[in-house]
């Protein structure tokens, strides 16, 4: 097992390493001055000479890269140009919101996708699996931030049950004197929108996984002996069938973990929720070379960390594999 | 009442081409602590009609016609929870493909232990208790009880699949083609294996294969099947003395004879007859040297002759050597 | 047998097994509605130049109105038609859709025979690098090179989302053509002369062929929705009228909780056709493997 996992937290390391050398390049090789990119326009020239010299973007393009290795290593990122304050600090508050946003939504809808796709698996040809596999690909197909635009339409803007956006009620938190409690359940107010509409396109990808994996399943043979053991349906459909079901479909969602998250910048794009995803979006909008380039080099971590423990759980699932 | 019998049973699998017409017309009986060899080439209903014993056929077969009596009881009339109460502890099945009978997730052990607490009331311990005596019995270590499918190699899992039958003492167990995925050492191993346990533990046994000589030194009692249907059934050595039905003679043909190696080998031409449109008359006609145009019309019954049954219109005529 | 007799007796008989599939028929139904409107796109510039959908401006109004006689689905916020937007936004979707997926199932296709067929490193390479693209979160990624190239041009998108989109393509490509490679044809080919490229063009090419239909369907999926999802925040190409673009617009100019006529169709549009696709492609999924099918 400990060798498996070696093999995989190398190959994710490979892959971030080759991410970001990736995004190194597509930054340095765009026509106009290079530096450009990585210096505010509105900083005074004489900084400017100063930080050139810094980051060597006078000399050769390779170790311009060591010298981006080594203050990314270090944590130094650069400055924003839109905030004018250390990229760095930007990231570190963000990234804590998109990880709430996106983890509870992957949680949330592997877990009900597991629970429904097991049972319209087992239940194949009868009208409630076909009715929750068209619904399923509704959802699938649906387009995101048009959905989630309606829903704050409908539940926000008409039924006012929600906020319209953002992540706290900022008068809530500056005037003090309100409990931890108050606080917690401002944010689970904020985020239940955006995340029923995240969760709901995540959730029908898992549920049509589990159905396809769990009806491959089904046609095994221990299926069969299962059965003739006498044992119960629930228990050959739960402990049988959906147990070795879980080993497909752990790996497929891990692939649909950057699906999932295209859908999560969406997500927190419509409900401006101040998260990585959004902020790639107006860094892009605003310009901020440094910014833009950090925060898709964060949201490529989350999802090559969201499948480390993907590949963590599938070891920990398969006796194959763990002993 | 006889313990065990078959009546009348007639099933197909619904499909997208039409019905495949699975079994179509078997009566069988049998006595307690009987040993039965049921051949037939594959493609013939075997192992449905092993399957619908135990009511496990998928849901796309039904069963039109006929009755399943064990110890008198119709098996298609129960409902389903009396069903599950009766598979594995009354009768039991070794698998076609033992191989991929065990599940990967779980241990061997725990599968058997599931087994037993599914039918009895004992607990897990003992439970456990008993599954090293399995091991025992059927010749495995039972230290590797704890083990996965996966570290147990091919003769073993088959024996721990053939423990797993055992787990609740059957009345009656159905064994399809148990050796087929081992080789020929293992196969002899488990086969006498079989043969003792079910002497010592005095259980009726259904032996699907298509192997006659191991029906030969296991059984009493041959059927035939050909087509959904029983062509011919005696007593093994009457049987293999003297077949009656065509299809049986060119069975026993096409198997080397243990003894000596001068005699001629054939096996039967052409294929096993389309069960999706079967044949008119005789289903074996097609394929038949003797069949005439009667074959072609209508179908032989299954009769009595010599001691045996036989579907045939010239059983008598047909020469054996 | 010749080619067009062959392929004319495939269509037949998968025809018939299309038909089948309620869902395929549906899909099929909804992808035929949006190509006929995308056929439409031309026409009401035709009739009138006001009718343009990125010029066009009706003299008369200068704010978003609801439908009426002149303008079946309301104007946008300076007074454009929005059918022949929505008609336009069709025609992108098609445009933009087939040619993603065209693309990206070739490049996948290509590098999936190529692994399959010559193994060892090459294969080892290839598989690796397809893993790489496969976790890279597909959005994010386009966006901040959007962000590195200041501005996108349509053709740049669909460029990128094909880039995006071969590794799953050639995964099962590969596993296709290691199982085919094993074949006795390929043998009895490769014992006649025939070379590595002749076996790979003539002998598994068209063997996979099936499979890459299904992709291309599924496919065409993906990438109109990020199409649309890019040019929604923001950074489509401003110089085409596509569904997306038009929800930005609304978007941006506040319009989005008052102008139901504006937001509702091209929404459902980008939703309905992507669901068709997906819905044809299941449909294709269970006729290439049989054992997806009920019994």
């Amino acid at each position: 097992m400990y060798r498996y996992l070696l093999h995989r937290i190398l190959q994710i390391a490979i892959t971030m390493f080759l991410l970001i050398a990736m995004v190194f390049i597509l930054f340095r090789v765009m026509p106009g001055d290079p530096a450009s990119m990585v210096l505010d326009p509105k900083m005074p020239p004489e900084a400017k000479a100063l930080m050139k010299k810094q980051l060597g973007l006078d000399e050769p393009i390779y170790s311009q890269f060591i010298i981006y290795m080594k203050n990314l290593l270090h944590g130094d990122l650069g400055r924003s140009f839109y905030y004018g304050r250390p990229v760095y600090d930007v990231i570190m508050e963000r990234l804590p919101n998109t990880i709430l946003l996106f983890t509870s939504a992957t949680i949330i809808s592997w877990g009900l996708g597991y629970a429904l796709g097991k049972r319209i698996a087992w239940r194949r040809g009868t009208r409630f699996e076909h009715a929750l596999t068209f619904m399923g690909l509704l959802f699938y197909s649906v387009f995101l931030p048009w959905f989630g635009l309606i829903m704050i339409w409908i539940f926000s803007y008409r039924l006012g049950l929600f906020p319209l956006g953002g992540m706290i009620t900022p008068e809530l938190w500056t005037a003090g004197g309100a409990g931890i409690i108050a606080l917690v359940l401002d944010v689970l107010h904020h985020l239940a929108l955006p995340l029923f509409v995240l969760t709901l396109l995540s959730f029908a990808g898992a549920m049509l996984l589990m159905r396809s994996s769990m009806l491959e399943t089904l046609r095994e043979d221990y299926i069969l002996t299962a059965r003739a053991k006498g044992l119960s349906e629930k228990v050959v459909r739960d402990k049988h069938a959906a147990r070795n079901a879980l080993l497909p479909m752990v790996t497929a969602l891990a692939l649909s973990l950057s699906f999932s998250m295209s859908g999560g910048v969406l997500t927190e794009t419509v409900f401006s929720w101040p998260g990585l995803g959004k902020e790639i979006v107006s860094a892009t909008l605003n310009y901020d070379y440094p910014l833009a380039q950090a925060a898709f080099i964060f949201l490529a971590a989350i999802v090559l960390m969201a499948n480390l423990v993907a590949d963590i759980i599938y070891a920990y699932l398969d006796p194959r594999i763990r002993y | 009442m006889s313990f065990f019998e078959i009546q009348g049973l007639r099933m197909h699998y619904a499909t997208s081409r039409g019905r495949v017409k699975a079994i179509r017309g078997v009566d069988l009986k049998m006595d307690k602590g009987q040993a039965l060899g049921l051949a037939g080439e594959s493609g013939c209903g075997k192992t449905s009609l092993g399957l619908s014993i135990l009511r496990l056929l998928p849901n796309n077969a039904h069963i039109t016609r006929g009755r399943i009596l064990f110890h008198g009881e119709d098996l298609l009339r129960k409902s389903e929870e009396e069903m599950r109460r009766i598979r594995w502890k009354y009768i039991s099945m070794v698998f076609q493909s033992a191989m991929n009978a065990l599940n990967p997730v779980y241990r061997v052990g725990d599968q058997i232990v599931e087994a037993i607490l599914a039918h009895e009331d004992i607990t897990k311990d003992e439970a456990k208790e008993r599954v090293s005596e399995l091991f025992s019995l059927v010749g495995l270590d039972p230290g590797r009880a704890g083990q996965y499918p996966h570290e147990y190699s091919g003769g073993m899992r088959q024996r721990a699949v053939i423990a797993m039958a055992l787990a609740c003492h059957p009345e009656l167990l159905i064994a399809d083609e148990p050796t087929t995925a081992l080789d020929v050492i293992h196969q002899k191993q488990i086969i006498e294996k079989m043969d003792e346990l079910r002497e010592k533990l005095g259980m009726t046994m259904i032996y699907i294969t298509h192997d006659i000589a191991i029906i030969s030194e296991t059984c009493d009692v041959m059927a035939v099947m050909y087509g959904g249907k029983i062509v011919e059934s005696s007593k093994v050595r009457d049987l293999l003395r003297r077949p009656m039905h065509p299809y049986t003679q060119g069975l026993i043909r096409s198997i080397p004879p243990l003894h000596d190696s001068v005699g001629r080998l054939t096996s039967i031409e052409g294929e096993p007859p389309s069960l999706l449109s079967p044949p008119r008359g005789c289903s074996f006609n097609p394929r038949c040297a003797y069949s005439r145009d009667i074959c072609r019309t209508s179908e032989p019954p299954l009769r009595q002759l010599n001691g045996g049954l036989v579907a045939c219109h010239f059983a008598e005529e047909i020469p054996w050597p | 047998m010749g080619i067009i007799e062959y392929a004319r007796t495939s269509i037949k008989e998968n025809w018939s097994l299309f038909r089948r599939s309620r869902m395929g028929l549906l899909g099929l139904a909804i992808l035929a509605f949006f190509a006929f409107l995308a056929l439409l796109a031309p026409i009401p510039r035709l009739i009138d130049d006001m009718y343009h959908p990125m010029v066009g401006v009706d003299p008369e109004i200068s704010y978003s109105t609801p439908p009426s006689l002149r303008h079946p689905m309301g104007t946008d916020f300076m007074g454009r038609d929005l059918l022949s937007q929505f008609l336009s936004g069709a025609q992108i979707a098609f445009a933009v859709g087939i040619t993603a997926a065209v693309i990206s199932v070739l490049i996948g296709t290509a590098i999936g025979l190529t692994s399959g067929y010559y193994g060892g490193k090459v294969d080892a390479l290839l598989m690796r690098l397809a893993d790489i693209v496969l976790v890279l979160p597909g959005l994010p990624f386009i966006i901040v090179i959007a962000a590195a190239l200041g501005k996108m041009s349509i053709w740049i998108i669909v460029l990128l989302i094909a880039l995006l989109g071969w590794p799953g393509v050639a995964r099962v490509i590969r596993a296709q053509t290691l199982s085919l490679r094993e074949r006795p044809f390929v043998e009895a080919a490769r014992v006649a002369g025939a070379g590595d490229r002749r076996i790979l063009l003539h002998h598994l090419a068209p063997n996979v062929l099936p499979l890459t239909f299904l992709y291309a369907a599924l496919g065409v999926s993906g990438a109109i929705l990020t199409e649309a999802s890019l040019s929604f925040i923001g950074l489509g190409d401003p110089s085409v009228v596509s569904w997306g673009m038009m929800l930005q617009w609304a978007f941006t100019t506040g319009h989005t909780f008052r102008a139901p006529y504006w937001i509702l169709p091209p929404g459902l549009a980008i939703s309905l056709l992507s669901l068709s696709f997906y819905l044809v492609g299941r449909a294709l999924e269970e006729i290439i493997n049989p054992r997806l099918r009920e019994p």
